[in-house]
């Protein structure tokens, strides 16, 4: 592991959940961390390192992977929202798909990368937002009726469950991230952000983005 | 595994809403029995079944590998969203319904593979009775290339002799994948003389299955083994070619312990029979792709014609060489295109 800069610690600020979702699904929560960082090519160190953690993961553990508590409270999570999680795949199990299916996990660029090392070292989902394209705290929310996003043509369906900023939708959870929203090139700051739901303890949230941030950083 | 997702929760202690949204909140001061036994219990309880359930899927999963063809999936619902009561119905239904499959599919593995496992002690047990028998791990469930094949011990000869026994393969052929990333990049000369000394490892074919007890499986048996099985003889299991060299290697025995001229029509008919059943042998094993025999071919017919001009006719000696070595060179090619096209390309094939 990377030793870290001193004075930089990853100090996630909890996010806000809808209240009537957070009552139709307790454990449901949304934290953050904002970061100084580039996007671009992955330095060599943290190459090694999606290198390194493809030797750790083989078939044999992404057979057993849906029986581990965090992944399985994923897919819980996936049926409990209305989708098929072997045909969606939860963003770990899609991670382990890739990293059996191509060899290897392939580096993409520094920020996936360190996503990447978050994700399959904890469990965790983490998404990467463009921080100066963030208006205030995320969250999770029901989208409201005719809402949509940046990139997205058609209007979301009522009640999509989005994460969001405190005024437009940011993505779909555990799906696709509205057009200029993400990391692109030209991001200064970046905005980590670890979705759980309930099973995932708060302490696996905060190591993933500890974890993807100290990758980040490297 | 979490035991809150599999704990009914505590809904008096979730926070209530505040807005005009699903579940509706009751106006102010009218919290009664009414409100808390609206939905919200039976989604919850409906949440937690689905999650007990999807754990008891990813346990058959789990044990299920490495056998192929099940099933796991359960058609999603158009989300994410907040799914009502009887979405969830579905989703739970849907869940059931599928290990309860899943639970049968592994039952009728299980029949199957008990049936090989019981095969593999019969063929060990009496491997006369189960010639060419071959069942592989995939067979019983296992992971792996693992094989048990009934073969004679000493190739043609422990044929003759009956001499079978079960030999149990190696394993999987080594996996030869990227060099180490700290090597240095070869160059392109590196690399092509590489490829000349490593040819690459072809991935391992598809495993043939001598023994299934489905309709299924059986088909696809069927399908693999014509590659990978010995062809069989027009006349069936009768092993015709055996005894005509059996009968052959007696005559040539017996030719020199007889008086001329008998004893050298003896052995002249020996040859004669043990060269037939062995070209017929080779005849059918080349031409169904199994074994090339592309020189031995070749060289029974160009022989034959250079014998035929040498002591048949007055041509001169190097124009039946050159006859005879003619005849050779266009039949193996004939017999290479023969044996590529039959065995799905390859231009030759050795077994052991």
């Amino acid at each position: 592991m990377e030793r870290l800069p001193d004075e930089w610690e990853v100090a996630p600020e909890p996010g806000w959940i809808e209240p009537a979702l957070a009552e139709e699904f307790p454990g449901l929560s949304i934290v953050s961390t904002e970061l100084e960082s580039t996007t671009g090519r992955s330095p060599e160190a943290l190459r090694e390192r999606l290198r390194s953690l493809s030797d750790r993961i083989g078939g044999a553990q992404a057979i057993q992977l849906r029986q581990q508590p965090i992944p399985w409270a994923y897919r819980v999570f996936f049926r409990h929202i209305g989708l098929d999680p072997d045909t969606t795949r939860t963003p770990v199990e899609q991670l382990i798909f890739e990293r059996i299916h191509d060899g290897s996990f392939k580096s993409r660029n520094r920020v996936e990368d360190a996503i990447t090392i978050g994700m399959v070292e904890v469990g965790v989902a983490l998404r990467a937002f463009d921080a100066d394209r963030v208006e205030g705290r995320v969250g999770l929310r029901p989208s409201a009726e005719g809402e949509g996003f940046e990139g997205r043509v058609s209007p979301l369906p009522e009640g999509t469950i989005v994460v969001a900023d405190e005024k437009r939708p940011l993505g779909i959870i555990f799906d696709r991230t509205a057009e200029g929203r993400g990391v692109r090139r030209g991001t200064k700051r970046v905005l980590l952000v670890a979705i759980g739901v309930r099973g995932v303890p708060d302490i696996a949230l905060e190591e993933a983005l500890w974890v993807a941030g100290s990758a980040l950083r490297a | 595994m979490p035991e809150q997702l599999l704990e009914p929760p505590d809904l008096e202690e979730a926070p209530l809403s505040s807005q005009e949204l699903l579940p509706p909140a009751p106006p102010e001061g009218l919290d009664t029995a009414l409100y808390r036994h609206d939905e919200r219990e039976a989604r919850a309880d409906l949440r937690r079944q689905i999650a007990a359930m999807e754990l008891a899927l990813a346990r058959l999963f789990g044990s299920a590998f490495p056998r192929k063809g099940i099933d796991f999936r359960v058609s999603g619902l158009g989300g994410p969203r907040v799914l009502s009561v009887d979405e969830l119905e579905q989703v739970r239904d849907g869940l059931a319904g599928r290990i309860q499959d899943v639970r049968a599919d592994l039952h009728e593995h299980a029949v199957v593979e008990e049936a090989n496992r019981g095969l593999i002690e019969r063929m060990t047990a009496d491997p006369d009775a189960y010639k060419w028998v071959r069942v592989y791990n995939e067979d019983i469930g296992e992971p792996g290339c693992k094989n048990w094949h009934v073969k004679p011990r000493w190739g043609p000869l422990g044929m003759l002799m009956g001499w079978w026994r079960v030999k149990i393969s190696s394993g999987c052929p080594l996996a030869e994948g990227l060099p180490p990333p700290d090597q240095p990049m070869p160059t392109k000369r590196q690399r092509r003389k590489r490829r000349r000394r490593h040819p690459r490892v072809q991935p391992p074919r598809p495993q043939p299955s001598a023994v299934v007890l489905d309709e299924k499986r059986g088909r696809g048996a069927r399908r693999r083994a014509r590659g990978d099985q010995p062809p069989q003889a027009p006349w069936g299991s009768f092993p015709l070619s055996e005894i005509a060299v059996f009968v052959g290697i007696l005559l040539l025995v017996a030719g020199f312990f007889v008086a001329p001229p008998q004893g050298f029509v003896m052995i002249a008919v020996g040859l004669v029979l043990g060269s037939l059943a062995g070209l017929e042998l080779t005849i059918r094993e080349h031409f169904a792709g199994y074994r090339s025999h592309t020189l031995l071919l070749a060289a029974a017919v160009g022989v034959p014609i250079f014998g035929v001009l040498f002591v048949a006719t007055k041509v001169p000696t190097p124009i039946c060489i050159a006859a005879g070595l003619a005849a050779f060179a266009g039949s193996a090619w004939l017999f290479t295109n023969a044996f590529r096209r039959r065995s799905g390309g390859a231009l030759f094939r050795l077994r052991g």
